[in-house]
């Protein structure tokens, strides 16, 4: 038996398949482990899927392949492993270092099976984490980035906030929203951001880290800050290569996949085309948030 | 010599970045930009044995420049190209 969803992410719509044993009642999966999606379900779906994920309950470490590595993903392990047939085999782990599931696909992120184990929260863990990497990679050709990064809208723009964690990030942001008004946060963590008919665009996602933002909005960017913590405050538009460096450590990629890569470059060279990227150095006040709001928008805080 | 497999010459928002991919450099994070005559001479060395007289040869066919300072650049930005990491013997 099967139950399907589909669901449309940065107008990009895909498909999940549960599949369940003709005696299994207690359904361990469902949509049950997917509330984030919620806001992004269609009943039909007009273009064609940029993927399918069958999620099932056989959960077996086998078809090793070779190995690639062993990743950490911002504190949970991805072991990844290449198939004779070009496709991957990931299996991932969760903070505490428990085996959530196995995701085998195919080598374009077009089709994979996602075998999920253990509790609730490692089959949601697993599933999410899958459904992040089929998305970002099964659209790297196609202009599209899972980017790590802080997204606020104003005036019906977005503007994405760049920097590992302890760099200021959340201080910053909220600051925004604290005095800023008339501004909205789209999304605390993962947005996707795409490059479409000539337009640098940023979308809510159903991943938003540790912030419960799951929105379906979309805005054209306004602008990208990458902060940095500091004695003073000073904000400087950054250079090319700058930017690149900047930005690129800032998306999911696989960089041992050329096709996944170099699409992922083209798209940030795109991106960079039509938007600027700012250097803000800052300390956790509000002379930062005047000096990085007037430099984006042109505007000035209303008191 | 030759350049390594995994390094490549891309045109990013009108610069000439060399980007790296492949199992060989997943622990090469470094991106480096190129003027256009370093590019020039990489789109024209990539994937195939070259030596230094290679190098200073095609600079003098495409720029107005003597022997003595082409090789002089060139030899630099070998040693740079080495010093990254992009370089096979």
């Amino acid at each position: 038996m099967t139950k399907s969803y589909l669901y449309k992410v940065a107008r990009l719509p895909f498909k999940i398949v549960y599949e369940y044993e003709p005696d299994d009642e207690k359904q361990k999966n469902g949509e049950h482990l997917t509330p984030s999606l919620e806001p992004f379900r269609i009943e039909s779906a007009d273009d064609s899927l940029c993927f399918t994920l069958t999620v099932n309950d056989y959960f077996r470490p086998e078809y090793k392949g070779e190995e690639i590595g062993q990743y950490d993903c911002g504190g949970n392990n991805h072991g990844v492993y290449l198939l004779k047939d070009g496709g991957y085999q990931i299996v991932i782990s969760d903070y505490s270092g428990r085996k959530c599931c196995l995701l085998q696909t195919d080598r374009n992120f077009t089709k994979g099976v996602v075998r999920l184990n253990g509790d609730k929260f490692m089959r949601s863990f697993g599933l999410n984490n899958s459904l992040m990497m089929m998305f970002a990679f099964s659209n790297a050709q196609n202009g599209t980035l899972l980017m790590h990064s802080s997204v606020i809208r104003k005036d019906g723009f977005g503007y994405l906030f760049l920097g590992v964690s302890g760099t200021g990030k959340s201080t910053h942001t909220q600051h925004w929203l604290d005095w800023i008004e008339g501004c909205d946060l789209m999304n605390d963590d993962n947005p996707v951001v795409r490059f479409v008919d000539g337009k640098a665009m940023v979308f809510g996602s159903p991943w938003s880290g540790k912030t419960p933002c799951y929105r379906n909005v979309e805005a054209p960017i306004g602008g990208f800050v990458q902060l940095k913590q500091a004695p003073f405050n000073k904000i400087r538009p950054m250079e090319v290569i700058e930017t690149f460096a900047s930005l690129l450590p800032s998306c999911s990629v696989m960089k041992w996949d050329k096709r996944v890569y170099t699409g992922i470059c083209d798209t940030i060279g795109n991106i960079m085309e039509t938007t600027t990227t700012y250097f803000l150095e800052n300390l956790p006040d509000r002379a930062a948030v005047e000096l990085s709001y007037s430099t984006l928008t042109g505007n000035t805080i209303q008191k | 010599m030759r350049i390594k497999s995994g390094f490549e010459l891309r045109k990013i928002c009108r610069e000439n970045i060399v980007i790296s991919h492949g199992l060989n450099n997943i622990n090469f994070t470094k991106v480096v930009s190129l003027n256009e005559s370093a590019a020039f001479i990489w789109d024209n060395i990539k994937d195939k044995d070259f030596s230094l007289d290679d190098m200073v040869n095609l600079i003098m066919t495409e720029y107005d420049v003597d022997d003595e300072t082409a090789r002089k650049d060139c030899s630099q930005l070998l040693t740079q190209w080495k010093e990254v990491g992009y370089i096979e013997d």
